[in-house]
């Protein structure tokens, strides 16, 4: 019952949710004609009409002919260039436009003249740009990345979220100002960002929830005319969130939120997630800078692991290198003679703690506390698991608890086949006891 | 039935057993890389190891050669150097056999090489004393020379093909390989005219004592 809800939960559609925060305005309309197709439950405070006067009728009976060109320019423009989105600020509306399929999304903020020229000197890309990180190791990026986003938004807690391969975030930097409760180091499960959520997340890379406690503004009617279908809100800024998220929010104490996604190989590799204990405004004209920006912090953040993983494939590579030219010095040897001589480098080739040389029935190994039978009986246990001759596993003691004892305390295998089956190599890592420090015991309570 | 969120964040630790340092997408590489360069390494270990007998074998075929190439060469000279002495020179083994021969022995005993090498050499040639009774083995020079591991030097009848004799002088020396007696090499030289001449002088020698033994003595 509780994973069958749990799975419920990760089939929330969070994309069509309908709704949209409450100081934005949304349109939907028509492509040529702009006839408003939907629009959110509160556009009488922008146009003076209710939905059901202007719904099915052309924008242009409310907006200016001013308003009407600049629209029809930046769709033309959409078009034209196939960008997702574009903006436009005019008469003290800034509005950002994407194209569906079907239909054209507009979404709109009242702001005046003298806000645009104070924003237009705010926050930029190429200020960012500017910054040489390039001496920068990747801890240190994360800091700088962290303390930069504190400093500009405002925000009281800046964290960087980075998942494991299930998904479960570590906070791995957090800045914070005035807040005294810290997440530093804390471990978030996956069902908190379920599945729907990052794959969201991976369409649009930036969020943001400006008062966790402000009614959502419905989209009426609900399902739009032109595609008879709820709308997709993937690519809208001001789309609201799930009730249950807000609730989550609410239960951290968090007033209002912004998250950037940081991807790394079309992967969700983590998230820079802001918090504010109060309602926090953000300009809707900064949004696409903060979504330009986590694509600028995850092209920073891949080129730090592209160097961490190079660094670490030249490293292995002279092990291997350093092995192999060794084995050569004693080519006068039969094999397993000339293998032993070298065992410790060849331990090292993979960094373990105890390695195993299988050939045509002869072992050579390192394994304190196992019998040549029992490692026998693990060769056999794993042969089964090669696929294109490879097994490895960090979770080894857990998934094959049988081998799992104090004398032989294992926590990861690594094994490969060779020479049509006349070799094996084996390599074991020992089991590492970790603490993990969850944000919160990592499961969800059920209310009738 | 509604899900309600995490409502505490308070640290919540918990152990985690059974787990290692996580192997990383590198370490996934460098074992596949590891096991094609060991794949490679062994093969190579198999190939050297094969060229390496092969070589042995071909270096000690070349070695036979060789050897059999300097033996050959050290027999001709031998015979060479053998036939230019005049004297003639033939080989037994320690049954008594003959294994080789040189032309001037053949020239002076009247046989063909193929006729006299494989055969025992004392009953062939030498099976007949000087008064011309049978010889034993144990009277032969050459057998005494086997057995007693020492050189003979003596004149002596050897018989030829045709059944008519020679007489020669013969030094037997016996012939040592690794320590063990292998037979003997006989050298002999042909004093057939000097046995004559002596002969002639015996001769002479009995008609001059046997014309003084005719004269009357002064006294008679």
């Amino acid at each position: 019952m509780v994973q069958n809800l749990l799975t419920s939960c990760d089939d929330e559609p969070i994309h069509i949710l309908s709704n949209i925060q409450s100081r934005f305005f949304l349109l939907t309309l028509a492509p040529d004609v702009f006839d408003v197709w939907q629009c959110s439950e509160n556009i009488f405070e922008l146009l003076g009409a209710s939905p059901e006067q202007i719904l099915m009728r052309p924008l242009e009976r409310w907006m200016g002919g001013a308003y009407m060109d600049a629209l029809g320019t930046t769709v033309e423009r959409l078009r034209q260039e196939r960008r997702i989105r574009d903006n436009f600020y005019i008469d003290g509306l800034f509005c950002v436009v994407h194209l569906q399929e079907q239909c054209i999304v507009v979404e709109i903020e009242q702001c005046g003249s003298s806000q645009m020229q104070t924003m237009r000197n705010d926050i930029t890309l190429s200020t960012f740009m500017a910054e040489e990180t390039t001496y920068m190791n990747l801890p240190h990026l994360l800091d700088h990345i962290a303390s930069r986003v504190l400093e500009q938004t405002g925000y009281a807690r800046v964290m960087i979220y980075q998942f494991d391969s299930d998904y479960n975030g570590t906070v791995v930097v957090e800045k914070t100002i005035r807040l005294k409760e810290s997440f530093l180091h804390h471990r978030f499960p996956a069902s908190d960002i379920p599945a729907q959520a990052r794959a969201l997340y991976l369409k649009n890379r930036f969020r943001v929830i400006e008062d966790v406690n402000a009614a959502a503004a419905a989209l009426l009617p609900s399902t739009n005319p032109g595609t008879l279908a709820p709308l997709d809100m993937s690519h809208c800024y001001t789309r609201s969130v799930s009730s249950i998220h807000l609730e989550y929010l609410r239960n951290m104490k968090v007033g209002a939120s912004m998250s950037l996604s940081l991807i790394v190989n079309e992967r969700l590799w983590g998230l820079v997630v802001c918090h504010h204990d109060r309602p926090r405004r953000i300009p809707l004209k900064q949004f696409e800078t903060w979504h330009q920006l986590s694509m600028l912090f995850s092209i920073q953040i891949a080129h730090k692991l592209e160097l961490i993983h190079y660094e670490k494939l030249s490293y292995l590579k002279l092990r291997r290198e350093l092995l192999i030219e060794s084995l050569r010095r004693y080519q006068d040897l039969p094999f397993v003679e000339a293998f032993g001589k070298v065992f410790d480098l060849y331990r090292k080739t993979l960094d373990c703690d105890a390695a195993l040389l299988w050939y045509r029935g002869h072992l050579l190994h390192d394994m304190s506390g196992w019998s040549d039978t029992s490692i026998h009986v693990l060769l056999e246990t794993l042969t089964p698991h090669l696929h294109d001759r490879i097994y490895l596993s960090s979770t080894f003691g857990i998934d094959f608890p049988q081998f799992h004892d104090a004398a032989t305390a294992i926590g990861g295998v690594a094994t490969v086949e060779l020479a049509a089956g006349q070799m094996r190599l084996l390599f074991l890592r020992f089991e590492q006891i970790d603490t993990i420090e969850w944000a919160g015991e990592p499961k969800k309570e059920l209310v009738l | 039935m509604r899900i309600h969120p995490r409502a505490s964040f308070e640290s919540w630790k918990e152990v985690v057993r059974g787990r290692s340092r996580p192997f990383e997408r590198e370490d996934r590489e460098a074992l596949s890389r590891l096991a094609y360069q060991l794949e490679a390494m062994h093969h190579h270990f198999e190939l050297y190891n094969e060229t390496k007998a092969l070589r042995a074998k071909q270096m000690l075929q070349e070695k036979m050669l060789l050897e059999s190439t300097i033996r050959t060469e050290v027999l001709r000279e031998r015979e060479l150097l053998l036939d230019s002495l005049g004297e003639g020179v033939f080989g037994v083994d320690a049954q008594g056999i003959c294994y080789f021969i040189n032309p001037a022995a053949l020239r002076m005993l009247g046989y063909a090489e193929h006729e006299i090498v494989g055969c025992n050499a004392h009953d062939l040639i030498h099976n007949r004393s000087a008064d011309d009774r049978p010889l034993t083995y144990d009277e032969c020079m050459v057998q005494q020379t086997v057995r007693e591991h020492r050189q003979h030097i003596q004149e002596e009848w050897l018989y030829r093909k045709d059944g008519s004799r020679l007489f020669v002088r013969m030094i037997a020396t016996p012939l040592i390989k690794q320590g063990q007696m292998a037979g003997a090499v006989v050298a002999f030289s042909d004093i057939s005219a000097e046995y004559e001449a002596k002969e002639q002088l015996q001769k002479l020698h009995r008609q001059l004592f046997g014309l003084i033994e005719g004269i009357p003595l002064l006294s008679e």
